[in-house]
């Protein structure tokens, strides 16, 4: 197919850094995505690659839909989202962990093997659903959009499902970790059909990337 | 909350004007296709038992099919899910007697529950083929070679063809329990390594087999994939899969077809039952237009044993494709908009329909004023206005607003002399 131009979806926040690191290691040069210039579009000249700034959490749609024909999303979006897209690399960077969370007082009398039904606040309700599920407890699921850790304080829900880094805001509001969920780094996802029209410019950057991230892990 | 009487079902649509012209459009090219390469028509009802209806299919789509009770029996009938599976029914049962092969076509909706969020559809309009009851690699070259030549007619030039095969990575999967090869069955379709490596880890295979499985996320690209895939073949299936892949790839570079086409040997998505080749056709904006493959057990759950490989375009999504070309389907609500004086308009109609016109005669007089801005908003190219003698028309295009004086012979003489527009 003629067109072979690249078009990656870049996620604001925590993985905006690392993933210009990483393009700039394969010599694609989206450094203005880092310019306080508010462009959320904008070209490498040297290699005809354009870059487009998203919410971390809409790559997946960016990418599947073939709007971007590949982006750097969190591993935790990806599960949530279930999207039909081709997770290529494992980029090791925006490492962070998807965890069960309690009030510490009701942790010291609580025994997770005798659940049969719980009451959680999350903003990843089809994996909190999914996972309690396959362990056989009814979770009843309530969506937040931010500030998770608040809920069992005021009394929404007993538990929380969040990403946690450090731990510190978990501890600043008095929640202890029951169970990690899953562990979550920053993934290379690649369109479908943009793999195989666009195979030998894809297939190099996969490549080239694979062999950088070997070398020479980029960090946070 | 009142219920809202003009809502409809999440996941249905209507086509209206265009719309619906495109889905014919494409509809009845692509049957016209089928049929000049000698396929037959079939129509399969549109609901049918729920045992028969999840022959073939996967757990996911079993929970996805659409269902209701039958009041006499209570039997759970389901709204069709697929096709194909339809069609091998027919084919072991009614059309057991014909002559082999069967050279099948179809154009109609399947259903099933759509995924919120996702863009899916309830329903989804499918024109397929299948041709049963051979099981050389002709067939899947002619079922190629079918879609092809139905995406010239219907005037799509930029698509992508990716052919993957399941005979060759059923021996990989042998030695792993059901669990872990639903786990590195999905992995391996996102091309997701570390989580391949994991599960390889897990059960403890050598390194030799391991790295053979890694590779097969790289087995993707032209001519040079056969290469890299010979050298981690681990059996005579394997090999075979490969050389029967290779033939079917040669026949379509053969057919000028080398810079459409892609291998994928590590794609194992589409319908549970695909023994063969299976195939993906993808738009210049990366939707997926159909689906297909070489289905050599699902015919013989039905009794006789009967090879078979199919197609099928999804017709929205074609829809959208042929749309996005530099020279979509022209449509028009109608060619003319014969304003009469006399009463006579009803002949006048008449004649120009048997030219061949597409004609709408309004109920009462319009003015010239009126005619153009109802012409406009049905997008209707011509109009012609009867002289109030009778003698003669005013013909005004609708887009210029241009007018000529003519008679009716005059008019259908300029019209096919290139004066459609």
């Amino acid at each position: 197919m003629k067109n072979n131009r690249l078009t990656v979806a870049i996620p604001k926040g925590r993985n905006l850094r690392p993933t210009v690191e990483l393009f700039r290691r394969i010599g694609i040069d989206f450094s203005s995505a880092l310019e306080e210039n508010r462009k959320l579009i904008f070209k490498d000249e040297k290699t005809g690659a354009s870059g487009i700034i998203v919410r971390d959490t809409d790559i997946p749609a960016y990418v599947e839909g073939g709007a971007a024909d590949m982006g750097v999303s969190g591993k935790d979006q990806i599960e949530e989202q279930e999207k039909q897209l081709y997770e290529m690399l494992d980029l090791g960077f925006g490492y962070c962990r998807l965890v069960l969370a309690e009030p510490k007082a009701l942790k010291e009398n609580d025994d997770p093997s005798r659940w049969t039904h719980i009451r959680v606040a999350t903003k990843f309700t089809n994996l909190t659903a999914k996972y309690f599920l396959s362990r056989g407890i009814h979770a009843e699921v309530i969506k937040l959009y931010g500030s998770i850790e608040i809920a069992p304080i005021v009394g929404l829900s007993e538990r929380i499902v969040d990403l946690v880094s450090t731990g510190n805001t978990l501890k600043a509001n008095g929640l202890v970790e029951v169970e990690t969920i899953m562990e979550v780094t920053a993934r290379l996802v690649v369109n479908r059909a943009s793999l195989k029209t666009k195979r030998e410019r894809i297939g190099g950057v996969v490549r080239r990337m694979e062999e950088e991230i070997r070398k020479n892990p980029i960090k946070d | 909350m009142k219920p809202n009487p003009t809502a409809i079902p999440q996941g249905t649509r209507t086509y209206q004007f265009e719309e619906a012209a495109h889905k014919r459009f494409l509809e009845q090219t692509l049957h016209a296709v089928f049929r000049s390469r000698g396929f037959q028509e079939i129509v399969t009802p549109p609901f049918e038992y729920y045992e028969s209806a999840i022959i073939g299919l996967s757990q996911d789509e079993r929970n996805r099919i659409i269902r209701f009770t039958e009041t006499d029996s209570g039997r759970i009938i389901v709204l069709r899910a697929d096709i194909t599976s339809q069609v091998a029914r027919s084919a072991a049962t009614h059309l057991a007697q014909r002559p082999l092969p069967l050279r099948l076509c179809y154009t109609g909706s399947v259903f099933r529950r759509a995924r919120t969020g996702k863009g899916e559809q309830y329903m989804v309009n499918q024109s397929g083929i299948e041709i049963v009851g051979h099981a050389g690699v002709e067939a899947d070259i002619e079922v190629l070679l079918s879609l092809v030549s139905a995406l010239g007619a219907v005037g799509l030039s930029e698509y992508s063809i990716s052919l993957g095969h399941a005979g060759f990575l059923g021996s990989f999967f042998e030695r792993f329990d059901d669990t872990d090869r639903q786990t590195i069955k999905k992995a391996l379709g996102k091309k997701e390594k570390p989580a391949i490596k994991a599960i390889l880890d897990k059960a403890e295979i050598p390194p030799d087999e391991a790295d053979g499985f890694m590779t097969l996320t790289e087995l993707y690209g032209g001519e040079e994939v056969f290469a890299k895939a010979e050298a981690i073949c681990r059996n005579e299936e394997s090999r075979r899969a490969l050389e029967n892949l290779k033939t079917i790839y040669s026949s379509l570079c053969e057919a000028g077809l080398e810079e459409k086409v892609s291998i994928d040997l590590a794609e194992t998505r589409g319908f549970g039952y695909y023994t063969g080749v299976n195939m993906e056709l993808f738009s210049a904006s990366g939707s997926t237009l159909g689906t297909g493959g070489r289905y050599d057990n699902l015919v013989k759950r039905f009794k006789p044993d009967l090879p078979a490989v199919g197609f099928a375009f999804d017709i929205d999504n074609m829809i959208e494709a042929v749309r996005q070309t530099d020279s979509p389907p022209v449509w028009r609500g109608s060619d003319i908009l014969l304003v009469g004086a006399q009463d006579d308009a009803p002949q006048t109609a008449e004649k120009l329909r048997e030219a061949g016109l597409m004609v709408n005669v309004p109920f009462a007089p319009m003015t010239a004023e009126e005619a153009k801005s109802y012409a406009e908003k049905m997008n209707i190219p011509n109009i012609l206005i009867e002289e109030p003698d009778g003698q003669g028309y005013d013909w005004i295009k609708t887009e210029t607003g241009e007018i000529v004086a003519c008679g009716l012979g005059d008019f259908i003489n300029a019209w096919f002399s290139g004066g459609k527009e």
